[in-house]
């Protein structure tokens, strides 16, 4: 039972870790198809090792930076644009 | 239905890991298909003239009973470092793929990194439940496996003459891309274990048709999706999946990932129990030994929640682990050989099969493009496992008592 009750609350922690991060500002999909193809916007695809290489579907059109070197390539974009990263 | 245990040393071949590399193999035409049938023929013949397999790491003074199997320390070292590996960083891989397809197949609702977490919840909580019943469970979701890639192939085989494909001259041979072809082959040396715990199912030609079945949907692969892409892609099989059958093959092979990491995780898990429990000489039953599996369920959880699926790093740590089981088969087969009343004489496939599998395994790494933190995980890798397997062998026998 007291490995049972362990096991059940690994999963609860672990599976509730990805709302920890619901105060990150994000827009969602169909707010970024009506702004593709505007010359304001870039996409950044910050996806590395397997969130990128397992995932079918890449924006096209993205720009791939590496998400652990952030301050090497922050200064390559102007701030008068709308930046979007597209992470996992 | 225990006959189906005969697919268990299908973990690897049929997991979303081999069928990525097949994708890759499949840019070589003609030539991957031929080298894929030809080394597991290989293999097969080998390890079936294994005669004498009590689950062997190899032979003390040339002798081995039933009761007490040999055991060589470098063997031990080999398939802990091997196993525990593969365990933790083949899984960490599988899971993680296994969430992302879910995700972009399935149900984009649901979070990718959730849906890992609990298919690991799930998967070691039937191996602590009953061995037994995972290793049901495994070999049944790897048929599933079998079964959506028979589909696809079929379907694929009836509509060549809609490929979109034009047939071009197939990617230059080249022998580092070929070998890639042999991590397909990691725990073959099972079929030999499970031939003999289970003397009633059928390992040898289960496994030789799931390798027709393979080798079919690699050529159909070259067929629908152009080689340039097959190469270099890590989604090769869903590409090909969705030109053979449009969004239902999508779905097949999205259930066919799915149920290749399950399988493939819940079995490596199972191996993994069973090893430490038999370092520590305590029944797997034993809530000592079951503590393995949380605690190895807890380190890939641990490192899918730390990003190491983001990392590049992964791939060295998964190509490393891969590396060191083909070198353990290799081993294995050797050590067979030179072990009397082990094996039959009759095969001289055996020494060759070995040959190719050690001398196989160090070219990988020297021709791989990280080679430096590739060897440094290996040295690190092999050195912890010895020095776990000399700490639970003082455990182990401090808990015996001398006699």
């Amino acid at each position: 039972m007291k490995t049972l009750i362990a096991v059940l609350l690994a999963a609860t922690c672990f599976i509730g870790a990805p709302l920890l991060a619901a105060d990150v500002p994000v827009i969602d999909k169909d707010e970024l198809k009506q702004m593709l193809g505007s010359e304001d916007l870039i996409v950044i695809d910050v996806r590395a090792g397997r969130d990128w290489s397992s995932s079918e579907f890449k924006i096209q059109g993205a720009l791939r930076e590496d998400p652990n070197d952030v301050e090497a390539w922050a200064g390559n974009y102007t701030k008068d644009k709308n930046i979007v990263l597209y992470c996992a | 239905m225990f006959r189906l245990l005969a697919l268990m040393p299908l973990f690897w071949l049929l997991s979303p890991e081999s069928l990525r590399r097949l994708g890759n193999l499949a840019a070589y035409g003609t030539s991957g298909g031929l080298f894929l049938i030809s080394l597991g023929l290989i293999s097969l013949a080998a390890f079936r003239a294994v005669r004498n397999w009590p689950g062997v790491s190899g032979c003390e003074n040339g002798e081995t009973t039933q009761a007490s199997p040999p055991r060589s320390t470098p063997g031990l070292i080999l398939e802990f470092a091997a196993v525990l590996g593969t365990t933790l960083f083949g899984s960490t891989g599988m899971l993680v793929t296994a969430g992302y397809t879910f995700n972009e197949v399935f149900y984009y609702r649901f979070p990718n990194l959730g849906f890992a977490a609990l298919l690991l919840v799930v998967l070691c909580f039937l191996t602590l439940l009953s061995a037994r019943l995972m290793r049901l469970a495994g070999s049944v979701l790897l048929l599933i496996v079998l079964v959506c890639l028979a589909i696809l192939t079929l379907t694929g085989l009836l509509s060549l003459d809609q490929a979109s494909v034009t047939v071009r001259d197939p990617m230059p041979l080249k022998l580092p891309g070929l070998l890639v072809g042999m991590m397909l082959f990691v725990g073959v040396e099972q079929t030999a274990a499970v031939s003999r715990q289970e003397p009633a199912v059928q390992v040898y030609p289960i496994y030789l048709g799931s390798l027709i079945v393979l080798a079919g949907w690699l050529f159909v692969s070259s067929r629908f999706v152009a080689e340039d892409r097959l190469a270099f892609s890590s989604i090769g099989h869903m590409q090909a999946a969705f030109q053979v059958l449009g969004q239902p093959g999508r779905l097949l092979m999205g259930l066919a990932v799915i149920c290749g990491c399950c399988g493939a995780v819940g079995l490596l898990l199972d191996k993994s129990l069973q090893l430490c429990a038999q370092m520590l000489r305590r029944p797997v039953e034993s809530l000592f030994s079951r503590g393995t599996v949380i605690v190895l369920g807890g380190a890939i959880g641990a490192a899918m929640m730390f990003g190491l699926a983001g990392s590049e790093r992964l791939e060295i740590l998964i190509r490393g682990s891969l590396v060191l089981w083909l070198f353990y088969s290799g081993f294995l087969l050797l050590t067979s050989i030179s072990c009397p009343g082990l094996f039959s004489p009759r095969s001289w496939l055996a020494p060759a099969c070995a040959m190719v599998y050690l001398a196989g395994s160090i070219y990988l790494v020297t021709v791989d493009p990280d080679l430096p933190l590739l060897a440094i995980f290996l040295a690190g890798w092999l050195v912890s496992s010895a020095l776990c397997i000399i700490v639970s062998d003082a455990v182990s026998r401090g808990r015996i008592g001398p006699g």
